[in-house]
């Protein structure tokens, strides 16, 4: 069999970073989810959700180490506690007090908590990246063939036969793959907690008429504080699940999240679908063009492309639900 | 009468003596005017986004960029073609304001939300092209399937280091005391502001205003919004250009790593702590923050040993980096909370406040 | 209206003279005075670790004999390596003939402490911290006493830039300065040689040391072999040691920026070539990328079965943890730029660092018979420093601090006070050093040389769970790669 060639790679390899492709997707559409929430709640672009998903990571891992990296359900149970308390504190210090003011001031008090926030992990953390054990052997863990102790090592890949008609083996890292089933549960368990539950439709009418639906009794605040809640949560387990095994890092975070801003705006800004898919999508052309090209280009310029393309073709995105006001 | 013009002309006169005249005589010390030149070339950026979000009311987050284009512009054209930097400072600004039009372009059309889109996006490719633009001629020879094959390489822009900056020259002397840094930066610090003040007092300016204030009443009155939003964003990106000219020649060195996001960020923070939409705002702003970080440099090897004894799980060496985004955070958010319109308006009421307590004439 | 703008002006003016002019840069308090206590046997010992050396030469000599086969190793014994150079021979302290007994001395540096290169560098601070200490407790410099300056870059070049033209505005201008960032360095290059300022530059890319065209040395003075030099001297090794079936074929995995692009050049591919090792492509990742996974298979497809990455801390850890991810460990040999080979690669990598190779250009923690070695174990101890410090960083501060001491006693001596020491000084005595700071690494810069040319390679292994350093090979002589460099092809 001739050997399988495309844009002057094997075709296997083409193959391959598709599927690391959906699986790091995976991760900005978890990123982006928490982004479209706060709009569909409030109405406000969150420059800061990188910074929640640091805090949220840092978080778990200051706390896991303190557990002497044996319970981490404990761990993750505490950061989500403490990562509520921050949505709220959020909401009630520096969102409240902006209810009613322009899109811009908004904006600007993100990107104020931006630097805030930076400030206050410096300080607290530093920003050398810190190891968080979470998709790798655990303590006691052997290799079944030769019985040598494998604590910390990444865990085995996941290799998929295609060698016959590819010409080589798909190969996907396991800390991949538990990302992305992480991943897509909390999407599901979300997207259905926003459409179905009491609390998700009383979010949307809040988004959608703060001032009515206080006039029908409803707790706006509460609620608000709420969507900022969840979204702190959403921002945490995007950040463990990106750290778990390659490790906190202050310097790349805050990045990533800036990667899923195209991917928010591909989905439609507003659309939940669409932020799963948009996220699945910036990941998949992230992954091929560094493939082809490097990671600069994938990482710096492919996802912002991505982005100037969609305002260029179709401003409301893919699910934008309402026309976008034109002039 | 003439008394009069004299009370009007009198703290003008005195500015010119203290701005002016002490520098020009070597009377200030260096590092004051090293101080002020940082401030007058970032003022220059600054104004360029107060035409845009202080009197138009869009937001870029890409302004560093734009800084970015006028720099490499204006020290390419001086590296390869030896070109005067008096000709290559309005070239860079020109440059940088057609780049901006290229990202401004689709985005204008529609919300503001989406013009701080772009520039983002805007932040993140200017750099990646400057600093491999090989690749971007790989990218161009694939979507054109092959048929263009452009040879750009990294020599021009210096790749992921950087270039090396000839200084100005004026009739013959070359300009690379800190004094001849800040006149000259002071000279174009105050054409910038007087062009600002002439857009704004123009029909343009009245323009922008409307459509800030509202873009559907603007539009009904006969102002087509798009338009004036395109112009104000290139004159906002060309103040950038200008300001990057400025940087790149009296700095002598570019690195592609100086024009960052958080650099844009805190122009906007400095924009809007100094007042968006008064003419003083930028200088307030920018001020304001340089002074701070003049300030916060000088006590960090006092933090240094202090912060560490208090919380003592903080790492020395992180007091460094954290204290500068903290304080500029900090300042920013009660100044949104507290002061929204910024210090400008601030020192305008109080300025009402005293004429209202002391009966003039 | 005028009239507004201009008071508005004046105030601003006002304000900042006040600011600048009454704040005078705010004396850093940097070293708390030493325990009386401590000061005089620690006083010794640096003399001790200076002066001693020759008489432990005689054990470090023996084996030189023995150790031409090289990848055979001692397992247990703490390698005493055999030194092709007498390091010891060169770590002899200028005696003092002028006394600056109540003067000062501060020791200018600047770089990422903050940003990717952190886990690295952080140590160094507190090495010097340490090392200047110990220093002054021994009657600092002919009797003057030094301390430290520092500000952090972030990582970010226009922080640089400003903490440079901060320092050069200084009266008197620094005598000497310390960067550790190959991009600092390069941006830096013409200003320090128009201001006559030298640097001591740890980032050692070609551009930063010998210029755009590779041949001009300017005001820097490299601390360790060219990057480009200590590539050349793995490929020699490789070629003499390579067994694997296939020929060695290596493909470089390096970080993006000034670091990490300077290995990879058109030069160094030739020299390669023609020791039988081929390059067979070159891959970028960000500092802090989560994922080299596609990177690595896209080299493999090429063909390589050695990665050489010019990264440090999470960059080789990461090339480390995501080859072994995806099952290709044991078909690949994986080796670094000094910087990786480092105790931080090991904290991030933990298991998963055990057989990364690399050029060690200067002694390491577990050549415990060096007595310099031995004191800065001993300091490091006595002074609690965390787990983490203990790495390249700690190490290179203590030479630092002794390079410092011995360029400024000679050019004292030769000036005869300190005031007229200055960068021209340092930099006449810098071209004529032949120095082992700490006896650690020599430091040779005549003939024109910039940078200094030996090196071991060095593994990493585990001995129960304890990572350390283990040499593969003696000190052997880097090739000298940069155009124009003797082995230039």
């Amino acid at each position: 069999m001739a050997e399988c060639v495309v844009l002057g790679k094997p075709c296997f390899l083409l193959a391959q970073w598709l599927m690391t492709g959906v699986m790091v997707g995976s991760i900005y559409s978890l990123v982006a989810l928490g982004l479209v929430l706060i709009v569909k709640a409030s109405g406000i672009f969150n420059f800061a959700h990188g910074y929640l998903m640091l805090l949220g990571s840092l978080f778990c891992v200051t706390i896991f180490q303190a557990l002497g990296e044996q319970n981490l359900w404990l761990a993750l149970l505490v950061t989500a506690l403490l990562m509520v308390a921050v949505g709220f504190l959020i909401e009630r210090a520096v969102m409240r007090p902006l209810l009613g003011q322009p899109l811009l001031t908004t904006i600007m008090m993100t990107l104020a908590l931006t630097q805030l926030m930076q400030g206050l992990i410096t300080l607290f953390w530093g920003v050398s990246a810190i190891p968080l054990n979470i998709f790798v052997y655990g303590p006691g863990d052997m290799d079944p063939a030769t019985g040598a102790a494998l604590t910390g090592l990444p865990l085995k890949p996941l290799i998929l036969e295609s060698k016959s008609w590819l010409g080589g083996n798909i190969i996907i890292k396991q800390q991949f793959v538990l990302s992305f089933l992480v991943s897509a549960g909390l999407v599901l368990l979300f997207t259905l907690f926003f459409r179905y539950s009491r609390t998700g439709l009383v979010m949307r009418a809040v988004a959608e008429n703060p001032r009515l639906a206080q006039a029908v009794g409803l707790r706006v605040y509460f609620t608000l504080g709420l969507a900022w809640a969840i979204a702190a949560l959403l921002g945490a387990a995007a950040g463990i699940v990106q750290s778990g095994g390659s490790g906190v890092d202050g310097n790349t975070i805050p990045l990533l999240a800036l990667r899923a801003f195209p991917a928010v705006l591909l989905g439609g800004l507003e659309s939940i679908p669409g932020a799963i898919l948009g996220g699945i999508i910036i990941g998949v052309v992230e992954v091929m063009v560094t493939g082809l090209v490097d990671s600069t280009t994938g990482q710096e310029f492919a996802p912002f492309l991505v982005l100037i393309l969609v305002l260029l073709i179709r401003p409301q995105g893919l699910f934008g639900q309402r026309e976008v006001e034109r002039i | 009468m003439s008394a009069q013009r004299l009370s009007e002309w009198w703290p003008l006169a005195l500015a010119f003596v203290g701005f002016v005249l002490l520098p020009a005589l070597d009377l200030l010390p260096t590092e004051l005017l090293r101080l002020l030149a940082s401030i007058g070339t970032t003022a220059i950026s600054v104004m360029g986004l107060n035409l845009l979000l202080g009197y138009t009311g869009q937001v870029s987050l890409g302004q560093a960029a734009f800084v970015m284009v006028g720099a490499y512009t204006s020290a390419i054209l001086a590296r390869e073609t030896g070109l005067s930097f008096w000709l290559s400072m309005p070239l860079a600004g020109l440059a940088a304001g057609l780049v901006g039009l290229l990202f401004g372009l689709p985005s204008l059309r529609v919300r503001g939300f989406y013009l701080a889109m772009a520039t983002l996006a805007a932040q993140f490719i200017i750099p990646w092209v400057i600093k491999a633009p090989e690749k971007l001629a790989t990218l161009v020879g694939w979507l054109t399937l092959g048929l263009v094959h452009p040879t750009w390489d990294s020599t021009l822009t210096g790749g992921a280091t950087g270039l090396q900056v000839p200084a100005p020259v004026l009739f013959g002397s070359t300009l690379d005391s800190t004094r001849a840094e800040y006149l000259t930066v002071l000279a174009v610090v105050v054409v910038a502001f007087l062009f600002q003040r002439n857009v704004v007092r123009t029909r343009t300016g009245r323009a922008l205003v409307a459509i800030r204030d509202n873009e559907r009443a603007a539009e009904v009155l006969g102002i087509h919004p798009y338009t004036y939003k395109l112009q104000a964003f290139f004159l906002c990106a060309l103040y950038a250009g200008i300001a990057g000219a400025l940087q790149a020649h009296f700095r002598r060195s570019i690195s592609p790593d100086a024009f960052t996001l958080a650099s844009s960020i805190e122009q906007l923070g400095m924009l809007v702590v100094g007042g968006a939409g008064y003419l003083a705002g930028p200088l307030f702003g920018v001020s304001l923050f340089r002074l701070m970080q003049d300030i916060i440099v000088r006590v960090t090897p006092t933090l240094r040993e202090i912060v560490p004894r208090l919380l003592p799980f903080v790492a020395q060496t992180d007091v460094d980096t954290s204290f500068r985004p903290l304080i500029f955070g900090l300042t920013l958010m009660l100044f949104l909370i507290y002061q929204p319109l910024g210090m400008a308006h601030g020192v305008r009421q109080l300025a009402a406040r005293w004429r209202a307590r002391v009966p003039s004439r | 209206m005028y009239k507004r703008y201009g008071l508005v002006l004046i105030c601003l003016l006002a304000l900042l003279l006040a600011a600048c002019g009454g704040s005078t840069p705010a004396e850093p308090t940097v070293l708390p005075p030493t325990e009386g206590a401590a000061a005089p046997t620690v006083t010794q010992e640096l003399a001790a670790a200076a002066t001693e050396t020759p008489e432990e030469d005689g054990a470090t000599v023996g084996p030189t004999a023995e150790a031409t086969s090289t990848v055979e190793e001692e397992a247990e014994t703490p390698t005493p390596e055999a030194e092709a150079i007498d390091l010891a021979a060169f770590s002899e302290p200028t005696e003092c003939e002028v006394d600056l007994t109540g003067q000062e001395i501060t020791m200018y540096h600047f770089g990422d402490l903050s940003g990717a290169f952190a886990l690295v560098t952080q140590p160094l601070v507190a090495g010097l911290e340490d090392a200047i200490e110990v220093l002054n407790a021994d009657g600092g410099i002919c009797g003057a006493t030094l301390k430290q300056e520092f500000a952090d870059t972030a990582g970010r070049q226009e922080e640089a830039q400003a903490i440079y033209e901060r320092y050069a505005a200084l009266d008197p201008k620094p005598r000497l300065l310390l960067l550790y960032s190959s991009a600092d360095m390069e941006l830096l290059r013409d200003q320090t040689a128009e201001d006559e300022i030298p640097v001591l530059s740890a980032g050692v890319s070609i551009k930063a040391v010998y210029g755009e065209d590779g041949q001009s040395p300017g005001w820097a003075y490299g601390t360790l072999p060219l990057y480009v030099d200590q590539f050349g001297l793995f490929c020699n090794w490789v070629a003499e040691n390579w067994e694997g079936e296939e020929p060695p074929k290596v493909g470089h995995l390096n970080w993006e920026g000034a670091f990490g692009r300077s290995t990879d050049t058109p030069l160094t591919r030739e020299y390669c070539a023609a020791q039988g090792v081929e390059v067979v492509g070159a891959e970028y990742f960000l500092p802090g990328s989560p994922d080299v996974t596609t990177q690595i298979q896209t080299l493999q497809a090429s063909g390589a079965n050695i990665i050489y990455t010019t990264a440090l801390a999470s960059g080789p850890a990461q090339v480390l943890k995501d080859a072994i991810a995806i099952g290709e460990r044991e078909n690949l040999m994986i080796a670094g730029v000094n910087w990786a080979l480092d105790t931080t690669t090991v904290a991030l990598a933990q298991q998963a660092a055990e057989g990364l190779i690399g050029p060690l250009p200067y002694l390491w923690w577990d050549d415990t018979d060096s007595p310099g070695i031995q004191l800065i174990t001993e300091q490091w101890t006595a002074k609690g420093r965390a787990p983490d410090t203990r790495n390249v960083g700690y190490i290179q501060a203590w030479a630092a601090v002794d390079l410092y001491r011995e360029l400024l006693t000679r050019a004292a001596n030769e000036a005869g006070d300190l005031a007229s020491v200055d960068g021209p000084a340092i930099k006449a005595q810098l071209d004529e050093l032949q120095y082992a700071p700490m006896g650690i690494v020599l430091l040779d810069y005549t003939d024109g040389r910039r940078t200094p040319h030996n090196a071991r390679i060095a593994r990493v292994t585990f001995t129960d769970g304890q990572p350390r350093l283990e040499a593969l090979t003696e000190e052997l002589e880097t090739p000298s790669l940069h155009p124009g460099g003797a082995d230039a092809p």
